[in-house]
Order: structure tokens, then C-alpha cells, then sequence
């Protein structure tokens, strides 16, 4: 729990350590939100200087940058220009939309790749494993956004799927398992998308964990004793193996915010992806900043997450603790 | 009347080729051929020779770790079962899953051949950890904090746990100092004796053939070349690789170890 502790105190550290960072990196780039208005000849100079001083943007950076911290561990985000509105009930709606999206593809993804990865490691040469492991690069090797492009195009052709956003018009109208219905098939093209992005890495992970540890002595050993091949997988192999997918895992969950943004935006999923976009073209930096430590903190967890996993599941790491 | 030999491998060949995907590839190796030998029960017989000579894949075929490509091996007459023999690996550490503890890892084969119940089984293995003389109470001790030692008496007292009437030693004791080694080499002669086991001892070194074993068998790129009783071997070594290996034991023993 001390261990815990001092993680905790980590992440907060590293943390602190990506605002100060990124803030910077958003003076450095060139303009704000409103350095637009300046090209308007129908502006004058004194009001956009007015429109500056209003929204703060004004003062010298270290004042800023407190103001902004305090802010923040209130959890007030600031306030977004482009929007007129607070940043947080902003990203509450987009989050929710992201969240939504992802959890389903890695969900999805784990489903498949996790049996599909055992089962290819336990017939290693043979037939199955050869065919698996061709069409797993296959799928390796096409981009994500030329997969959600030839998908898109697919479905604008056939009409077999939404092409594209979140919702159908006349949504309002819909009763809600309609509405559930609705969103899960606008659904179905981002979501294969993202996992056929991610399914052929965690497959190869999953089958190489399990046939390092097939060749292990203790596995030889419980061969030697007779062991049907399922006990040997279940009580051996998949404990032993479970290490490097537990961090895997934790990746993923830690990804969970921003794994999903280009995909997002080409299929127009109104979830963080096409804000911070938006954004960034808006020089809206309250958004990108409040999207980009949501992010790392995302991280942050995953990987805490993985951590405490791996320190409950494997008795060694307890002992050296 | 001739006993019936309590082991007998009759032509035990084993071949190695490397794999290749679309075909298996033809040339391979044969790593023991034409292994035919007879061992009597409760005797102790080593398995000499240089290293690549064969004697682990021949341990591993005895073990059932691998199967043999040709001749057989029968133990009392009927085809060899994982529950007649059981293998005491070099690294006996290594052979235990890191995540087990020794009560685990003990009643493990029993859970596998599906013999006794929670309880009885906890008995078993408490009577298998007093017999290699480790104490019952470090049941629940996790096997990674075992030292070397103790790993072989708990790899022994696994393989006590089936019962077993076999004990492959490969290269068991050669990780093992001194006094370790003879600890572990009293603990088998006791077994011997109270259990009734057969050893085969797979091994480099003569000297501890010497001590342990009742008979040697010396092995040559994957033949067995000579067989004979362990004083009559080292007095009278006929082949000429045995004589190399005596000369050389002899020129070790004479100058004392290196170093």
C-alpha cells in the first residue's frame, strides 16, 4: 500500500510535470483564438484587444498558468471560446460518446483476441495457426483510416450501414430501445474499424506469451506427470502467461480516451475526436489542454490498474514487495 | 530360473530433423540409436558419457518427456506409464511453477492422475515432505523461496508422490556443492532402501557414478557402447571411450580439482 502511495504521488508528479509542458507548447504556437478577428478589417484593433483582455489571455504566462492549475484541481476546466461555454459539461457529452466507442471496441477486441490467441498458440505449425497468423498481418498491415474510408465508401454504396455520425434523424422521435438500437448501429462501422486495428497485436501477443511459457520446464514437468492438455493451459500456462497481457490491458484501458480520435473524426462520431480537432483549428486551447490531461490521466490509470493487477496475480512480485 | 528384468529398452532409437513448414525436412539425426539395456530392481545404474553422447535425450525418452521413434521401453514386462517413472531434472527450481506453493506444486500430479481427496492428499504430501527431510510446516511456503538444495528434495518427494518405481536423475547433482551433494546422495540410498526405487543417473562425472551406482553404462554418439558392473568397468575398461573416460577421471583424482 506504501507502493500505491508512491505511485499515486507519481502520476500526480508526471502529471503536473505534462501541464506546465503543454501549456507551454500552446504559447509557443503561433496566435490565439482571436488572432483571426485581426484579418476582419470590420474589427478594430482595440477590440480585439478588449476581446483579449475580457478572456484573460492577456497576462504574462507564469500568472496564467497558476490561474489555470488552481482552476483545474477544482476540476473547472476553463472556459471555451469557441463554444461560449464552460469546458467541463462540454467534454462531459463527448467523453460519454468516446467512451461509449471505445469500450466497446476493447471490449470486442479482448473477446477475440484472447481465445484467438490461445487457440493459435496451442496448435503452433499446424494448419489453423498458419492461416490465423497470415490473416492477422494481413489485417496487420492496413491503416485504420483507409480501412474506415473503404468502409465508409462501402456503406454509402450499399446503405447497409450509417455512413457515419452517432445518430439518425428523427432520433428525438424514437423510443429509447429504438434509440439504443439507433446508436448501436452507427456504431458497428467505428467500432470494427478500431478493432481491426487493434485485435492482430494483442492476437500475436497472447499467442507468443502462452508458447514461451509452453517450452518452460515447469510446463515439461507437468507433461512429464500426465497432464491433460486443458489443466496444463488453465492451471500452468495461462497464469503464467498473463503477465504481459495484463500490462497490455492496462494499456488499453489507458487508451481508452484517445485511441479513438482519427477514427472519430473520418467517421463523424461526435466523441472527443472531432472537438479537439476543432480545437486545435480554433486555437480553443482551454479544450486541447483539458482533452490532453484527461488523456495522460487515463493513462495514468490504466497503467495503475495493470500494476495492481499484475500485484494480484502474480505471488512473486508480492514477495520482493 | 532368469528374473524378468524390472526395466528393459530394447532398440530405443530417437530422431531429431529440423522442422520445416511445408514438408518435414530430410536430414535429420538420429540423437540415441539401437539403446538396448536391462536394469534390475533397486540397482542403480549411470549413464556415462561425453556431452551430445545422448544420455539426456535417452533420459528424456525413459521420462516420457519425448517420444521415441523406434524400440520400446517396458518396465515389469508392460509398456512404461507417466506414473512409473518420474524425472529429477538438472534445475530442479525450474520445474516447479514460480507461482505454486511446495503444497501446491506436491499434490499437483496426484490432482492430476486424480488419486485421493483434498485431505487425504494434504497427508500424502506432509508424509512425502518428511520422507526427502523437509519440514511439513513449510507447506505453504511458495516454492521460489526454497534454496537449491531443498528444490531437489522437493523435486524427490514429487516424484516419491506418484508412487513412482523409476527415478531419472539427470545431471540431478552436479548443481548441487559438496555437502549438499552428499546430503542428497544419502537421502536416495535411504529411499532406495525404505522405498524399494530403481535409479538410472545420468551424469558426466564418473566419480559420482562411482559412488552411486551398482552398474555403469557409457554412451557414444548416441550408442550404447559398454555396460558392465561399476568395479569391473573402472578396472577393466574394454571400449576405447570408457578407457578415456576412466584415464581422464583417474588424471583429475590424481591432481586433486582444479584450482
Amino acid at each position: 500500500m506504501k507502493y500505491l502511495g508512491w505511485r499515486l504521488l507519481h502520476g500526480v508528479g508526471l502529471l503536473a510535470l505534462l501541464s506546465l509542458l503543454s501549456f507551454m507548447l500552446s504559447q509557443v504556437a503561433s496566435g490565439d483564438f482571436y488572432s483571426q478577428l485581426r484579418n476582419d478589417p470590420r474589427i478594430s484593433p482595440e477590440t480585439v484587444a478588449a476581446l483579449r483582455a475580457q478572456a484573460g489571455i492577456d497576462r504574462p504566462f507564469p500568472i496564467r498558468y497558476a490561474a489555470w492549475i488552481v482552476a483545474v484541481s477544482r476540476g473547472d476546466f476553463g472556459y471555451s471560446l469557441a463554444y461560449h461555454r464552460p469546458v467541463a459539461p462540454l467534454l462531459e457529452e463527448r467523453i460519454g460518446a468516446t467512451l461509449i466507442l471505445t469500450g466497446a471496441a476493447t471490449l470486442t477486441t479482448w473477446l477475440i483476441a484472447v481465445p484467438l490467441g490461445i487457440w493459435s498458440a496451442a496448435r503452433r505449425g499446424k494448419w489453423g495457426d498458419r492461416v490465423s497468423t497470415v490473416a492477422v498481418s494481413l489485417v496487420l498491415a492496413v491503416p485504420d483510416l483507409v480501412l474506415a474510408i473503404a468502409l465508409l465508401v462501402l456503406s454509402v454504396q450499399t446503405g447497409w450501414l450509417p455512413a457515419g455520425g452517432k445518430i439518425s434523424r428523427g432520433y428525438a422521435q424514437m423510443g429509447s430501445i429504438q434509440q439504443l438500437r439507433d446508436v448501436a448501429w452507427h456504431m458497428v462501422l467505428p467500432v470494427t474499424v478500431l478493432v481491426a486495428g487493434s485485435t492482430p497485436v494483442l492476437i500475436r501477443h497472447t499467442r507468443a506469451s502462452i508458447l514461451e511459457v509452453m517450452e518452460a520446464p515447469f510446463a515439461m514437468s507437468a507433461r512429464a506427470q500426465g497432464i491433460p492438455r486443458r489443466r496444463l493451459l488453465y492451471r500452468h500456462l495461462l497464469p503464467a502467461a498473463l503477465n504481459p497481457l495484463i500490462s497490455l490491458l492496462g494499456l488499453s484501458l489507458g487508451s481508452l480516451l484517445s485511441a479513438s480520435l482519427l477514427v472519430e473524426i473520418v467517421t463523424g462520431w461526435p466523441g472527443l475526436g472531432p472537438l479537439f480537432l476543432e480545437a486545435v483549428m480554433a486555437r480553443d486551447f482551454a479544450v486541447v489542454l483539458a482533452v490532453v490531461m484527461l488523456s495522460a490521466a487515463f493513462l495514468f490509470i490504466g497503467n495503475l490498474v495493470a500494476d495492481l493487477l499484475l500485484y494480484r496475480f502474480d505471488p512473486r512480485i508480492r514477495t520482493v514487495d | 530360473m532368469m528374473a524378468e528384468p524390472f526395466l528393459s529398452v530394447r532398440d530405443l532409437g530417437k530422431y531429431f530433423a529440423p522442422r520445416r513448414w511445408w514438408r518435414k525436412a530430410r536430414s535429420g539425426r538420429w540423437a540415441i540409436r539401437d539403446v538396448s539395456f536391462e536394469l534390475q530392481r533397486e540397482r542403480t545404474l549411470a549413464l556415462v558419457g561425453a556431452s551430445g553422447a545422448g544420455k539426456s535425450t535417452l533420459a528424456s525418452c525413459l521420462a516420457l518427456f519425448e517420444t521415441p521413434d523406434s524400440g520400446d521401453v517396458r518396465l515389469e514386462g508392460r509398456a512404461l506409464r507417466h506414473t512409473d517413472v518420474q524425472l529429477i531434472p538438472q534445475q530442479p527450481a525450474a520445474s516447479f511453477n514460480p507461482r505454486f506453493t511446495a503444497g501446491e506444486a506436491l499434490a499437483e500430479p496426484l490432482v492430476i492422475q486424480r488419486r485421493g481427496r483434498r485431505h487425504t492428499r494434504r497427508e500424502i504430501v506432509e508424509r512425502a515432505m518428511e520422507q526427502v527431510g523437509l519440514s511439513p510446516d513449510a507447506v505453504s511456503k511458495p516454492v521460489m523461496e526454497f534454496s537449491g538444495g531443498e528444490h531437489q528434495r522437493l523435486a524427490i518427494a514429487r516424484a516419491l508422490i506418484l508412487e513412482v518405481k523409476l527415478l531419472i536423475l539427470d545431471e540431478s547433482l552436479s548443481a548441487l556443492d559438496e555437502s549438499a551433494q552428499d546430503q542428497v546422495l544419502d537421502l536416495l540410498s535411504d529411499l532406495q532402501r525404505e522405498v524399494g526405487l530403481t535409479y538410472v543417473l545420468i551424469s558426466h562425472d564418473l566419480t559420482l557414478a562411482e559412488r552411486m551406482a551398482d552398474e555403469i553404462a557409457v554412451m557414444d554418439d548416441g550408442r550404447l557402447v559398454e555396460h558392465a558392473p561399476t568395479a569391473e568397468l573402472l578396472r577393466a575398461p574394454r571400449h576405447p571411450r570408457t578407457q578415456e573416460l576412466v584415464q581422464a577421471n583417474l588424471a583429475l583424482s590424481e591432481d586433486g580439482p582444479p584450482l
